[in-house]
This record gives structure tokens, C-alpha cells and sequence, in this order.
């Protein structure tokens, strides 16, 4: 039996903070996919959707982002290699 | 226009046995079509059909396939399509197949939704679900195939007598270039097959549909044909590729509760039964467990598992997915199977059938068939319906088939439930995993949309099964904001659902057996 207790610290802090920014943006743009798939936007969903439009930018621009995302990338990547 | 090679869209092939009748309503049908560009072409007999676009193509052939064959070849139209003596067709299919070709260019394989004239429930398809065709010869009669395609295939074969339609389907849907479904009753067919036109004994069709399977499974990866029934289901099964190692995932208070009347701790008793009856050895468990948890719990988890066993501790407030999330990130495996403790094996080789699915190309999520303590269906896969997410098969009763033995083959889904579930630890990262935002509620479902829209495919398989001791009663204590998030990311997505088009909530019995 092992304590899984290996996982450095500040590595553990990292991922989960990457896992919780990448659901943030795919839940943001499936909001925004939920409110322009409505065939006529009225003014406030036009607000909400550059709202959360903004909010993206924002994530996408944090340094949090940015580490966590270099750790990852190379997964996605070989994984979509391997469904092409 | 009737005689203009280049107007024919749609060849109908009629198959006519000897002494059959003349396929005089299906005529009718197609001479009540708003566009007149089509043709019918009537293999296999010397019966007269009057007709300005009808054709008999070789009434002499030995053999009704081969008939059925050489009128494939002769055929004029754009798509080509077989159907029975005894169907008929809407009178607006070839103006939805026009406007489907028109809205698909690449569509190669086209299939509608269909009746049957024996008083029967209508046969609402799933959208392309090529692991449930292996399965299944699900497509059913009313579908058309781009004649140029056929011929890059080789058109019908022979000498796989019961088999042809079933081979064609196969062979067809591996070269094509997209696959569409109309979702549309466009066809009203006999309860019988075409294929029993020229073979009635279905029986001795068995042997050379699993000649066909063993080449399509072979042709696609690979697989191995268990048994091929009378009733149209074929057990079939993908195989599994090494020997990955699997983490189990497990988050747990390290509870006591009642199953079948006798208390249990849920967590030790799920960890004894994949130790002791699993035949997958290679697999570790990860378990998140909550400082509440007496040391008992931790000493019997370690005597059963040994060195497979992990502890993730947790000390936080109560969120499913924050602790789902903590012991996938602390899982070594290339796979985790994301597991609740209130769980009990029933297949030894769950883990097999999960993963075999898991690894194939573009694979989602794999999920088991759940069943409740008293034996009825808790979860046969997800199915997102009218705004409404469920579980398919919920409180049917196990054994039941299902709609069109939808319960006894495996298929894709929209996802499948966070009780039981496989798939490649490097997806679940690039999903962002469970969100912390749906910490007791929805968060599975989050989950499979995400997996969704990313272009992933997932899967359920009745070969998996696991009795899931979750109470029938449960009180899901949704909170409103649970709602707005979940619905707020998916419900533009929840309205169809293209893998289970019917209500999921029906209930369905084990005897007599559903129509299949």
C-alpha cells in the first residue's frame, strides 16, 4: 500500500487549478454556443455573450493559463495524432 | 424525367421471388412522389409490373441475390436503394433525400427512420452509430447508397446467402465518406426481412453473417464474433489492445449501509469484489477517502488490495467532483474507470469490455449496465431529451431488450453516468474533468458534453454489468444554481437526442421479449 502522497505540492496546486480553467473555458463557450444557437439575439443576450467573450480573453491571458497550458498541450496534441 | 439517365436520383431494386406478388403498392408509393425521378427496377421475377419506370432485370438468374445484383449494376440513379415487395415509402422520400444529398454533398449512405405494417411501433434510428451496426443491422430497409459507391465496393456480393444486405451495409458504411440519417418515418416495411425473400430459414443464414462480421470486425480493428442470433442481435466484441494499466478511481466516506439486509462497509465490499472476481489484473485504486473514515476501513481496503491500493486523502467539504478530480490526478494509469463505492461486480470481465471500447479511434467514455438492488435497470447510458437529462432504461426491468434490443447492444451514447465510467486519463485532463462548479449534481452530464463537443465519441455496452446500490428513492436535492450552470453551458444541446431518439424514460419488461 502506498500514500499517495508523492504528487509535489505546488505540481498538484497547478493541475487542479489548469483542470478548473480548462472546464471554465469550455463552460464559456458553450454558453456562448447556447446563446448565439437562438435564431434572433435580443440586445441583452448580445451583452452577455460579449460578456462572457471577455471573460475568456481573460482567462486566456492570465499566467495561470499560460503554465498550465504548456504542461498539457503536448498531451492534446499526441492524442489528436493519434486520431488523425 | 422517365428514360433520362441523367434525372434518375433514386434506383429502388424490388427483390421478387417466384410466385411472390407483384409489388404493387410499393409502385404506387413511388408513383405518388412529388419528383418523378426515379426508377424501379424488379429483380428476380417474370411477374408483369406496368409501369413507365419500371424495369425487369434479369427474371432468368438462378439465384434471387444474384438478380438483386445484376440489378444493382443496371441501375441508372444517383442512389440506389433495396427494399421488399411488400414496403412502401413516404411519398416525400426522394424529395428529403434530395434536400439531404443537397445539404450533405459528401453523404454517401443514406438512412430514414421506419414503420412496419404488422401494427408495430415505429423504429426511430439512432444517427450513425457504426459499433451498434456490428451489432445490429440496424439501418434497416430504407437505405440508400450512392451508386458510385457501390460500385467502387463491387456492388452486392454473392454466395453469402442470407448475408448480402447485411455485408452490403457493412462494406458500404467503412468506404463512405459521410453516413446521413434522415429522422423521418419514410418507409413502412414488412415485419419480416428482405433477406428472408431469398432465404427463409434464418437459421442457416447464421454462418455466413459471422463470416461478414468476422471480416468487418477484422477490416476495422479488429474483434472477435461471439454468437449471432435469430433475433437479429450479434454479440460481438472489440478486443482489447496490451495490457494498460487501469486506475480505479474511487471517492468514499467509508460508509456503512444495508444491501440485502445486511450492512456492509460499500467501499471494501466494492474493492473485494473487483479483487476477487475481476479478470483484469492490471489496476490500481485510487481512493479519495474523507477524514472521517475510520482506520478499519483503510486496514481491510489494504488487506484486500495490497499494493494496488492508493489513499488520496480528503479533508475538504463535500464536492464529487473536486474529489473525482484530486484522484485522477494522483492515478498513474493511462486509463481511470471512475468508480462510486456503492457499487458491486456482477461480469468478471467489465474492465475488458470498457476498455476494448475506450481504445477505439476518437473513443470517449465507456459505461456498464447498472442495475439497482432489485434487479431493474439504473443505467443502460445517458440520454439528453426534451431539456431533460435521464438514464436510458431507468426502472425497466433487467433483461427487458429494450426498444429494438437497444438494451442488449452495445452503441454509442451521449455519455454515460459518473457512477461507472472508463476513459483515458489524458481526455478526461483535456475535458478539464469534472467541473467544481457542479459539485454534487449534473456534473457527470457536464462532463460528457464536454467530451461532446470535443469531438469525442462515447459508449455503453451491456457486457459490462455492476449492480449500482444507489437508492431508487434518492433525493437528488438539486440546487437551483446546479440548473443554470449545467443548462446554461448544454441546453441548447439537450433538445434531441441523436444516439436514443426515443422517450428514454419508457419502461420496458423482460417477457415477452420486445421487438428486435
Amino acid at each position: 500500500m502506498t500514500e499517495a502522497s508523492e504528487y509535489d505540492q505546488s505540481d498538484l496546486t497547478r493541475d487542479l487549478r489548469q483542470l478548473a480553467l480548462v472546464d471554465r473555458i469550455i463552460g464559456l463557450e458553450a454558453e456562448v454556443a447556447r446563446l448565439s444557437s437562438r435564431p434572433v439575439e435580443p440586445i441583452a443576450e448580445i451583452a452577455e455573450i460579449e460578456r462572457l467573450h471577455n471573460e475568456l480573453g481573460a482567462v486566456y491571458g492570465s499566467r495561470a493559463w499560460r503554465v498550465g497550458n504548456s504542461v498539457l498541450r503536448p498531451v492534446r496534441v499526441i492524442r489528436r495524432l493519434g486520431r488523425s | 424525367m422517365p428514360g433520362d439517365n441523367q434525372g434518375v436520383f433514386l434506383s429502388v431494386v424490388v427483390p421478387v421471388p417466384p410466385g411472390a406478388p407483384a409489388p404493387r403498392a410499393l409502385l404506387d408509393s413511388l408513383e405518388a412522389q412529388a419528383s418523378g425521378r426515379w426508377e424501379l427496377l424488379v429483380a428476380g421475377s417474370a411477374a408483369r409490373v406496368d409501369g413507365a419506370r419500371v424495369r425487369l432485370v434479369d427474371p432468368d438468374e438462378s439465384t434471387l441475390s444474384g438478380s438483386v445484383a445484376a440489378a444493382v449494376r443496371e441501375s441508372r440513379g444517383d442512389f440506389v436503394t433495396i427494399l421488399g415487395p411488400e414496403d412502401t415509402v413516404a411519398v416525400d422520400l426522394i424529395e428529403r433525400m434530395l434536400a439531404h444529398v443537397d445539404e450533405t454533398p459528401l453523404v454517401d449512405v443514406v438512412y430514414t427512420d421506419e414503420s412496419f405494417n404488422a401494427g408495430g411501433r415505429d423504429f426511430l434510428k439512432p444517427d450513425f452509430s457504426p459499433e451498434r451496426l456490428r451489432s445490429q443491422f440496424y439501418l434497416g430497409n430504407v437505405t440508400a447508397y450512392r451508386r458510385s459507391l457501390l460500385e467502387t465496393i463491387g456492388g452486392l456480393r454473392t454466395g453469402i446467402a442470407g448475408a448480402e444486405l447485411y455485408d452490403l451495409a457493412l462494406r458500404a458504411t467503412r468506404a463512405a465518406r459521410v453516413v446521413g440519417h434522415i429522422r423521418a418515418v419514410l418507409g413502412v416495411s414488412a415485419p419480416e426481412s428482405i433477406q428472408q425473400l431469398w432465404n427463409p430459414d434464418v437459421e442457416s443464414t447464421l454462418p455466413a453473417i459471422r463470416a461478414v462480421l468476422e471480416e468487418h470486425l477484422a477490416a476495422t480493428g479488429g474483434g472477435r464474433v461471439e454468437s449471432v442470433g435469430t433475433d437479429g442481435l450479434y454479440r460481438t466484441h472489440r478486443v482489447v489492445a496490451g495490457e494498460p494499466l487501469i486506475s480505479i478511481v474511487i471517492p468514499t466516506r467509508g460508509d456503512i449501509a444495508s444491501v440485502r439486509g445486511v450492512d456492509r462497509c460499500m467501499v471494501v465490499e466494492a474493492v473485494r469484489g473487483v479483487m476477487e472476481l475481476s479478470t483484469y489484473r492490471n489496476v490500481e485504486f485510487v481512493v479519495v477517502i474523507d477524514d472521517v473514515a475510520r482506520q478499519s476501513v483503510r486496514d481491510e481496503l489494504v488487506e484486500i488490495a495490497g499494493e494496488r491500493m492508493r489513499f488520496v486523502d480528503w479533508t475538504g467539504p463535500f464536492s464529487f467532483s473536486r474529489k473525482m478530480n484530486l484522484g485522477v490526478l494522483h492515478a498513474r494509469g493511462e486509463y481511470v474507470l471512475l468508480l462510486n463505492d456503492d457499487v458491486e461486480l456482477i461480469t468478471p470481465d467489465w474492465i475488458e469490455s470498457l476498455l476494448a471500447l475506450a481504445q477505439l479511434p476518437g473513443a470517449g467514455m465507456v459505461g456498464p449496465m447498472l442495475y439497482f438492488e432489485d434487479d431493474t435497470i439504473q443505467h443502460a447510458g445517458h440520454a439528453y431529451w426534451r431539456n431533460d437529462v435521464t438514464h436510458i432504461g431507468l426502472h425497466s426491468e433487467r433483461g427487458a431488450a429494450g426498444p429494438f434490443g437497444g438494451f442488449f447492444v452495445e452503441r454509442e451514447v451521449a455519455g454515460d453516468t459518473g457512477a461507472c465510467t472508463l476513459m483515458s486519463k489524458a481526455l478526461y485532463m483535456e475535458a478539464g474533468g469534472f467541473s467544481h462548479l457542479l459539485p454534487g449534481n449534473f456534473n457527470d452530464v457536464d462532463l460528457c458534453m464536454k467530451v461532446l463537443t470535443l469531438g469525442y465519441q462515447s459508449y455503453w455496452t451491456p457486457y459490462a454489468e455492476l449492480y449500482h446500490f444507489e437508492s431508487k428513492s434518492r433525493d437528488p436535492r438539486v440546487a437551483a444554481y446546479e440548473i443554470d450552470t449545467a443548462w446554461g453551458r448544454w441546453q441548447h444541446l439537450l433538445w434531441e437526442s441523436p444516439m436514443w431518439p426515443t422517450d428514454p424514460h419508457e419502461l420496458f419488461t423482460a417477457f415477452p421479449t420486445d421487438p428486435a
